[in-house]
């Protein structure tokens, strides 16, 4: 994690400005989507935990046929692309590009592995017959991190894009953009980090 | 005098027609809130339609009829859109087609839901099967209206106006919206739990989406409309 936060930077509000004026807003309307998302993804929590009340013994049967060190390999992944994330836009709003192009680029790569254990995992459930269908635990399995690796994969997309924008050094929109997608990242990092213990461990012990 | 925004407000307030006569004939006349269990036998969704036939006729025909006005309104919030564009006008024509293809996702459901009221007196299984084919159409056509939010979101996120014309937070969460109708795509591998058509996540979340935009953007909508007349009576002064 960055040492200070990159929002609001200290510099964009200078002592005794007006407050909320469009220009130099405290908070980045991107936190909008991110709360969005975010409430709704505690509702499906909410619905997740509710049916497993009904039925907790199929729930943690299900669970253990989940291999718990994928999980555990795609948070460490997921964490620590967040990090490289957090030094990019440490770097990018202390005016260094090329840094923070070079900690995006990092991010990107082992951020994608998150995408090869995901496939790789998705490969053997249905091999192993597992489906959206074989029961109200694997309902709530694929279409939650189904819905987790859309967002993942847009967050991917998003990373290349501010990555090459930092190339281009003279775009004056680039801090605003590696802002917004540093935060869009950790929102898809933080939602792993609910979605691993409610899916991979609760039950097993 | 000059007005590029003649006849604009007007459209513009067709969107709360079309919601009304939505909630009203698509809801509450055709019993679509909430929607039948697909989990249901033929005979339960046969017995829907010889009960209520006639109420779900006047709301199917309602919604036909009003349907249009969806891009009416959608061709209001063009014109809000293209006062924003800089470059180009990519973004507001793929939200006008957008509108327009989502008038057909509430017009052609409606005439399939009207076909089952109109004979339902035939076998319950083909009633069945026409109640399942409308709601497949409405809910899984939800790309349509993605077309429309997302570059609506994208275009009132880039105004770079003092003030904005539509509230960046607005522009959020039309793009929010948009992209969480993929949700609706899991529709189709259920019969009962919160994925299923009447389900708490599919129909009472993300379907209802689809209504608090409409509302939203209206305010907004009519808000910009507000201003940009101000902007026009001004320059017509000077």
């Amino acid at each position: 994690m960055a040492s200070r936060p990159p929002w609001p930077r200290p510099e964009a509000v200078p002592e005794g400005a007006a407050i909320g004026t469009a220009e130099d807003r405290a908070v980045p309307s991107i936190l909008l989507f991110i709360g969005a998302d975010i409430a709704s993804f505690i509702l499906f929590f909410a619905v997740f935990m509710g049916e497993r009340l009904a039925q907790p013994v199929q729930f943690a049967r299900s669970a253990a046929q989940l291999d718990a060190r994928l999980g555990l390999a795609n948070t460490l992944i997921l964490v620590s692309s967040g990090w490289l994330v957090a030094r990019a836009v440490r770097a990018g709003t202390q005016g260094n590009r090329h840094g923070a192009r070079r900690q995006l680029f990092a991010a990107l790569l082992v951020g994608s592995g998150f995408a090869v254990i995901k496939l790789v995992e998705y490969t053997a459930d249905f091999q192993r017959g597992l489906t959206l269908l074989t029961n109200d635990f694997f309902s709530f399995y694929f279409a939650l991190t189904g819905v987790h690796l859309l967002h993942y994969a847009i967050g991917m997309v998003l990373l290349g894009y501010v990555a090459r924008m930092a190339r281009t050094s003279t775009d004056p929109e680039f801090e605003t953009w590696l802002t917004g997608v540093g935060l869009y990242w950790h929102m898809v990092d933080l939602l792993w980090l609910f979605l691993f213990p409610m899916f991979y461990l609760q039950g097993l012990w | 005098m000059h007005n590029p925004y003649r006849y604009v407000r007007f459209c513009a307030w067709m969107g709360p027609v079309c919601l009304v006569a939505l909630i009203l004939g698509w809801g509450v006349l055709g019993y679509n809130i909430p929607p039948y269990s697909a989990a249901l036998d033929a005979q339960a969704i046969a017995d829907h339609f010889k009960q209520h036939q006639t109420p779900v006729r006047i709301g199917m025909v309602l919604t036909m009829m009003f349907g249009v006005l969806y891009f009416v309104w959608g061709l209001a919030i063009a014109k809000v859109m293209e006062a924003v564009e800089r470059d180009n006008d990519v973004l507001s024509r793929l939200q006008t087609w957008g509108a327009g293809f989502t008038t057909i996702v509430l017009v052609l459901p409606a005439s399939i839901w009207l076909t089952a009221a109109f004979r339902p007196t035939v076998n319950p299984e083909i009633l069945q099967l026409l109640y399942d084919l409308g709601w497949i159409f409405f809910d899984l056509a939800f790309s349509l209206t993605m077309l429309q939010l997302i570059p609506l979101g994208i275009c009132f996120l880039s105004d770079r106006r003092q003030l904005p014309l539509v509230p960046k937070w607005v522009g959020w969460f039309a793009l929010w919206v948009g992209a969480m109708f993929v949700v609706l795509a899991l529709m189709p591998f259920f019969k009962t739990g919160p994925f299923a058509r009447n389900g708490l996540l599919n129909y009472w979340v993300e379907f209802s989406l689809f209504f608090w935009v409409m509302i939203i953007l209206s305010i907004y909508l009519l808000r910009a409309l507000r201003i940009l007349d101000g902007e026009q009576a001004a320059l017509a002064k000077a």
